[in-house]
């Protein structure tokens, strides 16, 4: 029974995942794309779920929802209009990326099934369990990682704001009234 | 487990009862489509331009700032439940990484990111 | 309590959503879907990660996923500050047109 309920909560998480991620490459409207992300970002959310890594669900949402995906819709608000949805929106590349995407995928997929996963799947531990053991393995094993984690996001910072403060205003822009302004 | 599957339950049921009642809604209703209705209501006045406006800046930075220490915050989580069984250890190191990022909302006061205009 | 998915079900649905992002990485011209595409692509990645190290039991797995998340982070933040910036000057974004630094 719960394996039933495993392979319908997957199959329909797939569906939940892929479909949205190809309306995001596909679409031609970006504020649409942006939307289309949030189903993809779900989806993954809930293969955490299955996964039991409870942890992971919630900094999803927190981060990648929360944070990620509102910075680019602000990045969408910010370049206003500049791509017309009724231009071209894809460069000549589209046959070849398609067919190199496809054929890495034919070639993981064939690593994927030749090998033999033969289970030694284990049974992670309940959610506190869990946290415990990531946050202990955080600052002990892998305590480099961590800080260096801390220094990129220190440069990530330092940097965005930098190259924010030094923008120049728009050179004009619509205000709500439809009058011209200089910024 | 099951408690996901008590929220994917309440989820489903949500969207159920949103597409239920619009259908209702639209058996019930009589139709009559006019263009005026369509169009963005602004308490009277006729609306002028495009609702796409350009955004000030400092909201963008604010949400740069939000995404930083979002994940500064996802990464004290696991560390404040695990830091009782490693002890001092671990405590030093959080301030470090606290304090790293302590330099940049530093920084981002002085350069007067934080502030409105 | 065991949800028999095994995992290489998994991997091959990162590698389907990884490959989506390439795809869209190598064809469009707005730099924010680009990001977008980059999006998927990590998270990719990261299902890739977790499956992989729940499949092991090791820790490892979801450590280089919290990683990969302060990665994708700061990539974003300054991405994005950077593409605005171009708006600014530029007055477009499109990637095409965006070729001062090529030969």
């Amino acid at each position: 029974m719960t394996a039933h309920l495993g392979t319908i909560a997957f199959v329909s998480l797939t569906a939940l995942t892929i479909l949205p991620a190809i309306m995001v490459v596909s679409t031609r409207n970006l504020v649409h794309a942006g939307f289309w992300m949030l189903p993809c970002l779900i989806g993954v959310a809930g293969f955490y779920a299955l996964l039991e890594a409870h942890f992971f669900v919630v900094v999803q949402i927190l981060i990648y929802i929360g944070a990620i995906l509102v910075l680019i819709m602000f990045a969408l608000m910010l370049t206003r209009d500049v791509m017309d949805p009724k231009e071209r929106q894809t460069n000549a590349m589209g046959v070849w990326a398609g067919v190199i995407c496809g054929l890495g995928l034919l070639a993981s997929a064939h690593m994927l099934f030749r090998h033999p996963w033969v289970g030694v799947t284990s049974h992670p531990g309940d959610a506190h369990a869990q946290t415990v053991a990531l946050g202990k393995a955080l600052v002990t094993r892998y305590a480099l990682p961590f800080e260096a984690a801390s220094v990129l996001l220190l440069a990530a910072l330092i940097a965005a704001i930098v190259i924010a403060k030094s923008m120049r205003p728009p050179a004009a822009s619509v205000g709500c009234d439809g009058e011209v302004s200089g910024g | 487990m099951h408690a996901y599957l008590t929220a994917a339950m309440f989820t489903l049921m949500g969207f159920a009862f949103v597409a239920s009642t619009l259908l209702l809604s639209r058996l019930l209703r009589p139709s009559a489509p006019n263009p005026d209705k369509l169009e963005t209501y602004e308490c009277g006045p006729l609306p002028v331009g495009d609702a796409w406006q350009q955004f000030n800046m400092h909201y963008y930075l604010f949400a740069l700032l939000f995404v930083v220490f979002d994940v500064e915050a996802a990464f004290l989580y696991p560390w404040a439940v695990a830091y009782k069984q490693v002890g001092l250890y671990a405590v030093v190191e959080m301030i470090l990484f606290v304090g790293l990022l302590g330099f940049g909302w530093a920084y981002a006061w002085r350069r007067k990111a934080l502030e409105w205009d | 309590m065991s949800f028999a998915v095994p995992t290489e079900h998994y991997l091959l649905l990162s590698a389907v959503l990884f490959c989506i992002g390439v795809a869209g990485v190598a064809t469009k011209r707005n730099p924010i879907v680009v990001f977008m595409c980059i999006e998927i692509m990590l998270n990719a990645a990261n299902l890739g990660f977790v499956a992989l190290g729940r499949h092991f039991g090791d820790v490892g797995g979801q450590i280089y996923t919290m990683l990969i998340i302060a990665v994708a982070a700061g990539e974003v933040a300054i991405g994005l500050a950077i593409i605005v910036s171009l708006f600014r000057t530029r007055e477009t974004i499109d990637l095409d047109e965006a070729d001062l630094l090529k030969l």
